[in-house]
Parts: C-alpha cells; sequence; structure tokens
C-alpha cells in the first residue's frame, strides 16, 4: 500500500518535472522567438545581446534549485555540475560572471516583467502579464 | 697462444657473429627506438592538447581572451612545446612563445568545439612542439636502448665465449695436448672428467684410450715377436756362421748371393773377395767339376728336390786334390730369378780312404797289376760302355811257359820276381789306358782297348813276346828266359759278352800251348783244332 502511495507520488513529481519549460522575456521586447542556440548562447555567456542588439541579461535560479538542474539538462546536455564547472573556468579567467540568480520562479517572473533586457526559464504556468514566452522547452530532450 | 688454437678460432668466429648481429640490430633497434619515441613524444604533445582542450573550447566559445591567454601560457610551460595559440572566428584570441608561421608545418592542431554543441566548431588550438628536445631526448632514449642492446650482446657473447671455454675448447684442447705427451705403448691414458662423463668429449677420450690400449697391444705383441724373431735370427746365424759345413746361396746362373765363412773356407777364397766376385760364376771358379755341380743346380731347380755330388774344389796351387759332398736345393725365387742353396762339406778323407780300399781291392799284391775282380770289372765295363758296331778292342790271355819249373827249381821267391819283372814289361809295352791284369798264379789278362784291327794286334803280341827274350835273374848269376803263350779273342768278332770274349781268348792260347808254346794266336771260330800262327 504504501509501495502504490510512493509509486503515485513519484509518478506525479515525474509528470511535475517533465512539464515542459517556458523561456521566457519581457513583453516590451520585440523578439517574439528564440532559436534553440540563440537562447544557449545567450545563457552560456557567448553573446550578451539579443538578435536585435538589444542588450539581454539572462537570469537564473539558485544552484540546487530542481528545475535549474531540468532547464541546462534540456537546453545543454550538460549536468549542473558540469555548467557550474564551466562558469568557475569563466569566473576564474576574470571579466566573466554568471547570470544572476534568483531563489524562485515567481521571483524570476517578477524580475522578467520588470526589466526588459532579462530572458528566463519557467515551468509551464499562467504567466501574468508583463512578460511573454519566447521558446517552449521539452525536459525529455 | 696459438692463433690456430680451437679456442681461439671459436672465440673469434662467436664474437664476429655477435658484432655482425649486434651491428644489425643495433642499427634497427636504435631507429625503431628513435621513431617510437619521437612518436611517444608527439604523442604525449597531443595528449597535452587534449588535456586543455576543454578549457580552450571554452574560450574559444565565448571568446574570453583571458582564459585562452592562460591556456596557452600552461600550455608553453611545458619544455616539449615552444609556442600555442588560440583561434576563434579566425581570431587569435591567445598565444604565447613562437607562433611563426614558418613552423607552419610542425604545427599540431586540433579543433576546438563549442561547450554545449560538439557540431559547433568554435575555434583551433595550435601548438608548435619542440621537435629539436623531441629528437634529442628520442635519440638520447634510441642510444640507451642500442648501448643495453650491445651491453647484453656483450654478455651473452662472454658468457657464450666461457661456457664454450669451459665445456668445449679447454677439455678438447687439454684432451689433444694429453694425447700428444702421449707415445703408444707408454701406458698413459687419457683422463676424462665427471663433468665429460656420457658426452661426445667423454666418449671421445674414451674411444681414444680403447685406440691407445689396441696399439700398445699391438705394439707388445709385434715387440715380443721381434724378439723371438731376433732371438731365432741369432740362433740360425750361429748355425750359419759356426757351421763347419759351407751354406751358400747361388743364382741360376752361378752368381753368389750369400754364403757363410765355411764356404770360403772349403772354397779357399778370402772371404774379403765376396764384393769384388759380382756377378761372376763362383760355381765355375770353386769346383772343379763345374759341369757336374752346373748339371746338380738345374736338377734341383727342375726337380724342386735336392740334388747331391762328391765334387773336387778346383785348387789354384799344387795343394792335393780336395773333395767336397755338395747338397743342392732349391730355394724359391729371391730377386733377380731362381735361387739355389748349397751345402758342402769336406769328404777328402773319406774319398781317400775309399781310393786307398778300392785300389787295395783291385790290385794284385805281389805285382801292382789290377787283379781278376778289377779285370773282369774293366772287361764288363768296357763291353758296355762300347758302342753297338762301334770301338773294337782285344782281350789277350798271357799264360808263362816254364813257370812251375822255375817254382819247383829255384823256389817261390824265384817266382815272385819272375811274376813280377813280367808284369813290369806287360805294363811298359801298352798304353796306360789299357788294362793289365794278373788272374791268379801265371795268367795275365791284357785289355787293348785301342787294336782296332788284327794287324795292329799281331804287332803287340809280336812285341810283347820279343821282350820276353830278356833272361830274368832268378837266382843270384842264374838267368831264365821265360816263354809266354798269348791267347786272343777279340770284341765284338769273338764274342758279344764278357764271358765268350774270354772263352775263346783261352781256347786260342790253349791252342798255342799244344803246338809249341811261346807264341799267340787269335781265335778263329769253326776250327776246334787250331791252325799254326803264320
Amino acid at each position: 500500500m504504501r509501495k502504490l502511495l510512493v509509486f503515485l507520488t513519484a509518478l506525479l513529481l515525474s509528470g511535475a518535472i517533465r512539464a515542459e519549460l517556458l523561456v521566457i522575456v519581457n513583453s516590451a521586447n520585440s523578439i517574439d522567438k528564440l532559436e534553440h542556440k540563440q537562447i544557449v548562447d545567450l545563457f552560456m555567456g557567448r553573446v550578451s545581446a539579443f538578435p536585435d542588439r538589444q542588450p539581454a541579461q539572462p537570469l537564473d535560479l539558485k544552484a540546487g534549485t530542481p528545475l535549474r538542474a531540468v532547464f541546462y539538462k534540456a537546453l545543454t546536455g550538460k549536468s549542473e555540475a558540469q555548467v557550474d564547472a564551466y562558469w568557475a573556468t569563466l569566473i576564474f579567467a576574470g571579466r566573466m560572471s554568471p547570470p544572476a540568480q534568483f531563489a524562485t520562479e515567481a521571483a524570476l517572473i517578477q524580475k522578467v516583467a520588470k526589466e526588459r533586457a532579462a530572458i528566463a526559464y519557467v515551468t509551464r504556468q499562467t504567466l501574468p502579464k508583463g512578460v511573454k514566452v519566447v521558446m517552449e522547452l521539452s525536459a525529455s530532450q | 697462444m696459438n692463433i690456430k688454437s680451437l679456442h681461439i678460432k671459436v672465440s673469434l668466429s662467436v664474437a664476429a657473429a655477435a658484432l655482425f648481429v649486434v651491428a644489425l640490430s643495433a642499427q634497427f633497434f636504435y631507429q625503431r627506438s628513435y621513431q617510437q619515441s619521437f612518436a611517444d613524444s608527439e604523442r604525449s604533445v597531443q595528449q597535452l592538447l587534449e588535456t586543455v582542450q576543454a578549457t580552450a573550447a571554452i574560450a574559444a566559445y565565448v571568446g574570453n581572451r583571458e582564459l585562452a591567454q592562460q591556456v596557452v601560457t600552461g600550455l608553453t610551460q611545458n619544455d616539449t612545446v615552444v609556442g600555442a595559440k588560440i583561434v576563434a572566428n579566425k581570431e587569435v584570441i591567445g598565444s604565447n612563445g613562437r607562433t611563426a608561421a614558418d613552423d607552419q608545418q610542425q604545427l599540431i592542431a586540433i579543433a576546438l568545439s563549442a561547450p554545449f554543441d560538439e557540431q559547433e566548431r568554435v575555434g583551433e588550438l595550435a601548438v608548435v612542439p619542440n621537435f629539436p628536445l623531441i629528437a634529442l631526448r628520442a635519440r638520447d632514449s634510441a642510444r640507451t636502448t642500442t648501448i643495453g642492446l650491445v651491453a647484453q650482446a656483450a654478455i651473452v657473447t662472454l658468457l657464450v665465449l666461457a661456457m664454450v671455454y669451459w665445456m668445449m675448447t679447454r677439455p678438447l684442447s687439454q684432451l689433444s695436448g694429453g694425447l700428444h705427451h702421449i707415445t703408444p705403448g707408454d701406458g698413459n691414458r687419457l683422463a676424462v672428467s665427471r663433468f665429460h662423463r656420457g658426452d661426445e668429449i667423454g666418449v671421445l677420450t674414451d674411444d681414444i684410450n680403447a685406440l691407445l690400449h689396441t696399439v700398445a697391444t699391438m705394439l707388445e705383441e709385434e715387440r715380443q715377436l721381434r724378439h723371438r724373431v731376433e732371438l731365432l735370427e741369432t740362433r740360425f746365424r750361429g748355425i750359419f756362421e759356426d757351421s763347419s759345413a759351407g751354406i751358400f746361396l747361388v743364382r741360376e746362373q752361378g752368381s753368389l748371393v750369400t754364403a757363410n765363412p765355411a764356404f770360403f773356407q772349403l772354397a779357399a777364397m778370402d772371404e774379403a773377395q765376396q764384393k769384388n766376385l759380382g756377378e761372376s760364376n763362383v760355381i765355375a771358379r770353386v769346383f772343379l767339376d763345374h759341369d757336374r755341380a752346373s748339371a746338380l743346380i738345374k736338377l734341383a731347380l727342375v726337380s724342386k728336390r735336392p740334388h747331391s755330388a762328391d765334387l773336387r774344389i778346383r785348387n789354384l796351387h799344387d795343394e792335393p786334390l780336395r773333395w767336397v759332398h755338395c747338397i743342392f736345393s732349391s730355394a724359391g725365387n729371391i730377386q733377380q730369378g731362381a735361387a739355389v742353396e748349397g751345402v758342402m762339406y769336406d769328404v777328402t778323407q773319406r774319398k781317400q780312404a775309399e781310393e786307398r780300399i778300392r785300389e787295395l781291392a783291385e790290385t794284385d799284391s805281389l805285382t801292382g797289376l789290377s787283379n781278376r775282380q778289377a779285370a773282369d770289372s774293366a772287361l764288363e765295363e768296357l763291353i758296355r760302355q762300347a758302342p753297338i758296331g762301334g770301338r773294337e778292342f782285344a782281350v789277350m790271355l798271357i799264360d808263362l811257359d816254364r813257370f812251375k819249373y822255375i817254382n819247383d827249381t829255384y823256389g817261390h821267391d824265384a817266382g815272385d820276381k819272375v811274376l813280377i819283372t813280367i808284369a813290369a814289361r806287360l805294363r811298359k809295352l801298352v798304353r796306360d789306358s789299357d788294362v793289365v791284369a794278373r788272374m791268379g798264379g801265371d795268367e795275365f789278362l791284357l785289355l787293348l782297348n785301342h787294336a782296332g784291327n788284327i794287324s795292329m794286334v799281331q804287332r803287340i803280341a809280336q812285341k810283347i813276346l820279343a821282350a820276353q827274350q830278356a833272361p830274368i835273374e832268378v837266382q843270384p848269376g842264374v838267368l831264365e828266359k821265360i816263354g809266354i803263350s798269348i791267347g786272343i779273342a777279340l770284341y765284338p768278332q769273338h764274342g758279344d759278352n764278357p764271358l765268350s770274349v774270354r772263352k775263346h781268348a783261352d781256347q786260342a792260347m790253349y791252342a798255342v800251348k799244344r803246338r809249341g808254346k811261346n807264341n799267340y794266336a787269335i781265335y778263329s771260330p769253326g776250327e776246334s783244332d787250331l791252325p799254326l800262327p803264320p
């Protein structure tokens, strides 16, 4: 009975984690759609501007947040630790800094709605006004 | 040290072979080791690049010059790398050390992919390896490997040489030296160590010892044989040298091969002359009867049996005649033809004694003439020797006419004197070769060898009758004339055998007696009553 309960909870959780991710920007942003590669380049620090040359500021969840690992895995195919090591390398070399980190998805959404240059990721949900989805990311990818 | 010694030969061969192998393999191993070492260095450079590949890729991906510079600086810390650079978007974002274009062909480069997309090429990491250093290290490594190899080969070679020396060449040279100092028959044998017992060297030693033993046995046998032969030779030489019999060896032609001292003594020759004889005929020189001697030699050779005879030695001076009994026997073939062995010994004394006995037996002691036996045998001999239809001879039988009267009147001494005188007269009147014999009493017999015809016989008979005209002094101062009656028979007219010839001569003589004596008559066959002589 307990086993069944655990199984059902796990099924429910996996369903939640497998739930699709949304990459969101400020609704004032002229970009409506971004390619997968463009998202990668933005989040991994290769480019610091949107394709329309407007400055971009990627936002991240706090290290250790389950969604963060799911996002990077889905985006780059790397684990969270690998991504942290990547950033550590760049930070050690200097003049490069990783995306700013926020504790919750709500804080992210709030920040994106406020900052025109912001870009962040959240689970699929009903979004408030002030943000728009530029790409949907499937976690099973 | 002997340059031809086995050990030197083996050592030189092994050393030459080892040198050859080392020379070949050293070159090969040096090359291989160099290439391997070089490849190792290149691979280590490659690995070095792979180590920093991820970091370099990040630097190229984000175009971070600081990170790129860190990477290339870190690379050039390595002494196998003299220069490094990272290119991203055709722009050098980090470089250190030599990156000159002249080293282009020597660059080792790897492509840099995007950290989050293996498909995307974001740049290139290239280094200039320190090829002189790599080559130097490769050479060092190769040299070390080669030196090790050579040293190993040298040690193995030395070990092989030592083994070969201890196990083969030294025992062999000991064997050879030992054998060299052994004289066959001295009893010495070669020693074999326990280590070599059963192997080839041991077997060789055993075989040599067996051979030495066989040789020693043979030598000993031969020595004993030689000793026996010497003993025999000494004995035979003693017999030969000391023999009183002359022993000699001659060839068929009569030349002397060898002779003992007794031979030269018997032959009245100086032994020193032997050398001067050469091929001359010794037989002809030694024997008076050399024809007989040569005939005996031929006979001995043909019949292969000994033949002997009494032969006379030829005397150079007027020494008394000497006789030897000589036996010839075939001695087989020596070089230059058949040889005959002769043995001779002095029989002069025996011969003289025989002669005396024969003379005594055949002589009438009173008159010195032949006696009846001698006359008989002489007659038989004459007839036997006379060829049929050949030579004739006459038998003359003589009887004194008045002998009984002389004997009776003057005594036997007077009779003897008459007989001696008549005998002397008869002997003087005929040839030496004619036989004059006293047959007993007052009867004499003459065998006239050469009386070829009747007239010759008659002449001799008349001479004999005439001689009797001289008177004989029977006693001092007393002279007597003695008449004789002669009966003659001729051979072969009057008889072909001794008996008939004698008988017919007898008949003729009695016929004379009957007719008045002191005359002669020749037998006339068919006349029983004998006619008067003419």
